[in-house]
């Protein structure tokens, strides 16, 4: 819907005009009465950035500009005093000087953001005219300080004017700043008879929607104060392998698909029915959705239908991979090292180090391992089943002390292949070194640091037994 | 009952194991067997005399003079070209007419005298004939002397031939000596073995003296492990010498440097031909290694090593159980090496992929000859206490994306969770509760060194 409206914009004509206002009031029909809607536990500040500029006293559908605008939001002001957690505030320009004067500072905040009644918002706004200039960029700068330090709070920023910026500060730049200080969520301009390349030009800004008539600006403005306000639910379902929501108790992060910044993160629960649980989000961005699994799952681009319970679903069917020694071994030291990477089937990248004696989830599928104990074990081709546990059993290794009596360089060998492969190197500063080793048959070939002679190079055969231990005297 | 087995098998294995010091070939025999040529061309006259006569007459004295000294060495004699007459050509005509023994006699008896030249040059048959005049001794040095005046004139490869010997460590490579062989000619031999060619009767006899000596003399090698500038410098590397004809292990040695810096000379079997394998990560190869007899010979590889180490300084940290995976390009492991810790790596660029939570991974490119340190930062510790059960998720920043570090069940018992400094956000929720929008987020900046203490409400 949002789109369409930049699309109809976009192609600005008489006749999409007509187009645009069927789809509003088609909007406002769909839509529970906009006051009664569902309260959110979240805070929502709404600063109006309105225009005070001596255009707005041009006539437009019988009456002026600035009395249609003051009218509605009169009329916004009655409605949302009645809804907690729904605060409004005030900003003009150009009321303060005479156009004559071109004051490019001349805005101030009438209203701070809070509560107000219909008769204090009538009183404060009955006594302005409008008169002045149009500073929207120096304006927009000034918003920054309005919105309250409240991180999370919703905070929206409806920008109402007729004109350009008629100062020579850019919009575009400050509506960009604005986002820098990760106050304000997102901008929204609405036009009062804007040319076609006015409209344009506050494309940067954010939303806009231009209006040709009196009945189309109340309605189109009620309109982005019931999106700011309304509850916009998303329900994400992991899908098991049965097709069946069922897969639960993971961390999701949001971010918004434009910018990347992450917006909310949360754990995934199911609800006392046993279903996904529904959250209450704003609807003002496309998300890209990471769900923590292992590895992670990203739904990207995800758009959400205002005011209504949306869907979306990805196959999450996740099973446990147990591993652990086939015996027992104390040394806990040695047990520590033992860890196991894993990569998906088929892929370079790490999804996970699991410690020994460890269970992980993953998603289902085919893993390859890389077990580092020494020798390394490696395991391709592991499978994943939905709820089932894989178990990975390594045999238990036997510990080998090596005593030196001088300083040497040493090497440990197994054979492979009929080949001699290094597995280890001696450390030559120790004294005493101990290591784990999985069973099987060895060679250490050593020879003291000082010696001048290869020929003193001595070599050792031995055998490691599953949770025994050896020594060796060097 | 299984404990008690366990028992045995300790007992049993904390016995020593007895190791043995690499031996130092020595060779018990040394056995030459002269090839002789007596094909029709050695009837030509050489500086007045029968070439034929020439060679019977440097045999006979160096044969008998030599075994009189040293009783070790014995000489046999295969004739070729002696039986058939050239007309026929006889590729076949090669037979053993002194066969090893230690009985001085057979040389200074005529009992080569009757031969006269007047058939073919089957070297290449010759040679394989030849493999069967040896005993079977892997303590001895076997060599074969070829005395001819022309290149083989069979359909033989004597090329071939000389390299069997050489694999299957019958023999060393022959040594060829051509009485007045033209150059052209002389090139032939190149394959074969050492050529050396003569023009008289005392060079003939100086020749095979000197050969007959280099073969008694003892075998020696080195191995230089060459730095980027061409010198032996690198050492304490083990190495393995396989057989390249079976594939055993023959000698394993760590590369010594001498008490004057140089490579130490070792002495091996100097038959057949060793492939080595000098075990740095990963290891450098060279195959089809043969040592020429009687001399020191120099085996040179290029071994351009730098080393790696991943330093994680400071006080308060042992990251001890953090190990370092060094990757290959087909992102194979290498080598896991432990956190300050210098390993040797050939030059080279790895991946690196250090096992702390997050782990961190970068790609390394070590120059030879260089120290390459790669610095990474100590972790910080969070503890994590709830008075209600509560199960979290902790995640990382990593290039603006959330990135998981680990759940955790957090209860009145704290939760000790070391990590690497960063941003981190902990997403909780209390047990058991079914509304997502409960589930709360701590904000964590964890510097190095630091315990934050942290109670989910």
């Amino acid at each position: 819907m949002q789109l369409l409206n930049y699309i109809l914009l976009s192609l600005y004509n008489g006749f999409r005009i007509i187009l645009l206002r069927k789809e509003i009031m088609l909007l406002l029909l769909l839509s529970a009465p906009w006051y009664s809607i569902a309260q959110n536990h979240q805070k929502t500040n709404i600063l109006f950035l309105m225009d005070a500029s001596f255009s707005m006293r041009k006539e437009w559908d019988g009456g002026t500009k600035w009395k249609t605008a003051v009218n509605t939001l009169t009329e916004i002001v009655d409605n949302t005093s009645q809804i907690d957690n729904v605060n409004i505030g005030l900003r003009l320009f150009g009321h303060l000087y005479d156009e004559s004067e071109s004051n490019c500072k001349d805005t101030r905040l009438e209203l701070p953001i809070g509560k107000y009644t219909k008769e204090r918002f009538a009183n404060k706004i009955g006594i302005i005219r409008p008169k002045g200039i149009t500073p929207i960029a120096y304006s927009l700068e000034k918003c920054v300080a309005d919105f309250g330090e409240d991180n999370n709070a919703k905070n929206i920023l409806i920008l109402i004017t007729d004109g350009e910026e008629s100062c020579t500060g850019d919009p575009c730049k400050a509506a960009w700043m604005l986002q820098q200080k990760g106050i304000v969520l997102k901008p929204f301009v609405i036009g009062m008879a804007l040319t076609e390349a006015a409209t344009k030009n506050f494309y940067c800004i954010g939303q806009t929607i231009n209006t040709a008539s009196d009945k189309e600006f109340n309605q189109t403005l009620k309109n982005m104060v019931d999106e700011s306000i309304a509850k916009t639910t998303l329900q994400v379902n992991l899908v098991d392998s049965k097709n069946k929501a069922t897969e639960t108790d993971v961390a999701m992060t949001l971010y918004d698909s434009e910018t990347h910044i992450a917006k909310e993160h949360f754990i995934h629960t199911l609800n006392s029915r046993g279903n996904p649980d529904t959250i209450t989000i704003s609807p003002f961005f496309n998300y890209d959705i990471q769900i923590h699994t292992i590895p992670e799952l990203w739904i990207k681009n995800v758009t959400l239908k205002r005011n209504i319970h949306n869907e979306v679903s990805v196959d999450a069917a996740q099973g446990n991979l147990a591993f652990k020694l086939q015996g027992v071994l104390s040394k806990t030291a040695v047990v520590d090292r033992i860890k196991c990477i894993i990569h998906q089937n088929d892929s370079t990248a790490t999804v996970h180090v699991q410690k020994l004696n460890t269970t992980a989830k993953l998603l289902t599928g085919k893993y390859d391992l890389e077990i580092l104990t020494l020798p390394r074990i490696f395991i391709n081709n592991v499978q994943i089943d939905d709820d089932k546990t894989t178990h990975i059993e390594i045999p238990t290794p036997g510990i080998l002390t090596m005593n030196k009596s001088y300083e040497y360089y040493g090497v440990l060998f197994m054979q492979e292949k009929g080949e001699l492969k290094k597995i280890y190197d001696l450390k030559p500063a120790l004294k005493q070194e101990t290591i784990a080793l999985q069973p099987g048959k060895y060679r250490i070939v050593y020879r003291a640091k000082f010696a001048k002679s290869g020929h003193n190079t001595i070599e050792k055969e031995f055998e490691i037994l599953s949770g025994g231990s050896i020594s060796l005297r060097l | 009952m299984k404990p008690f087995v366990i028992f045995i098998f300790t007992l049993l294995l904390f016995s020593n194991v007895q190791g043995q010091e690499v031996r130092r070939y020595k060779a018990n025999d040394v056995r030459i067997l002269f090839l002789l040529d007596v094909s029709g061309s050695m009837n030509e006259t050489w500086n007045g005399r029968k070439k034929i006569d020439v060679a019977k007459e440097v045999l006979r004295d160096l044969a008998d003079s030599i075994q009189k000294k040293y009783p070790k060495v014995t000489f046999g004699l295969r004739v070729f070209g002696a039986d058939f007459p050239r007309e026929q050509k006889n590729c076949k005509d090669s037979r053993l007419l002194i066969p090893f023994s230690n009985k001085q006699s057979d040389f200074t008896q005529n009992n080569f005298s009757g031969l006269t030249p007047k058939g073919m040059t089957p070297i290449a048959y010759s040679l394989e004939q030849a493999a069967k005049d040896f005993p079977n001794d892997s303590n001895a040095v076997h060599s074969i002397v070829l005395i001819t005046d022309g290149d083989e004139n069979c359909s033989g490869d004597p090329c071939k031939s000389a390299n069997f010997l050489v694999r299957k460590k019958i023999s060393f490579r022959p040594f060829i000596v051509g009485l007045g062989v033209a150059e052209k000619v002389a090139k032939q031999f190149d394959c074969i073995g050492q050529f050396t060619n003569t023009t008289d009767d005392a060079s003939l006899k100086q020749t095979v003296g000197v050969i007959i000596r280099q073969t008694m003399n003892s075998t020696s090698a080195q191995v230089n492990l060459l730095d980027a500038q061409g010198n032996p410098s690198v050492t304490n590397i083990p190495f393995t010498l396989y057989d390249s004809e079976t594939g055993k292990v023959e000698y394993n040695f760590i590369h010594t440097l001498n008490a004057a810096g140089m490579p130490d000379t070792l002495f091996l079997n100097p038959l057949g031909m060793y492939n080595l394998v000098v075990h740095t990560f990963p290891p450098v190869r060279k195959n089809n290694i043969e040592l020429a007899v009687g001399i020191h010979n120099i085996i040179s590889v290029d071994v351009p090593v730098g080393t790696q180490t991943t330093v994680c300084n400071g006080s308060a940290i042992t990251n001890n159980d953090a190990q370092v995976v060094v990757r290959l390009k087909d992102n194979s492991i290498l080598n896991v090496q432990d956190l300050n810790e210098k390993e040797d790596y050939l030059a080279n660029t790895y991946t690196s992929q250090v096992l702390t939570n997050p782990y961190y991974q970068k790609d390394v490119t070590i120059a030879p000859f260089t120290e390459t340190e790669n610095k990474i930062p100590g972790f910080g510790t969070i503890i994590i206490t709830s008075t209600q059960n509560k199960k979290a998720t902790v995640l990382y920043e990593s290039n603006r994306l959330w990135k998981k570090a680990g759940e955790w069940s957090i209860s009145t018992k704290p939760e000790t969770i070391k990590l690497q400094p960063g941003s981190y956000r902990i997403v909780y929720q209390q047990i058991g509760n079914t509304d997502t929008e409960t589930c709360k987020t701590k904000f964590v900046e964890l510097e190095e060194g630091r315990t934050l203490t942290l109670t989910l409400d």
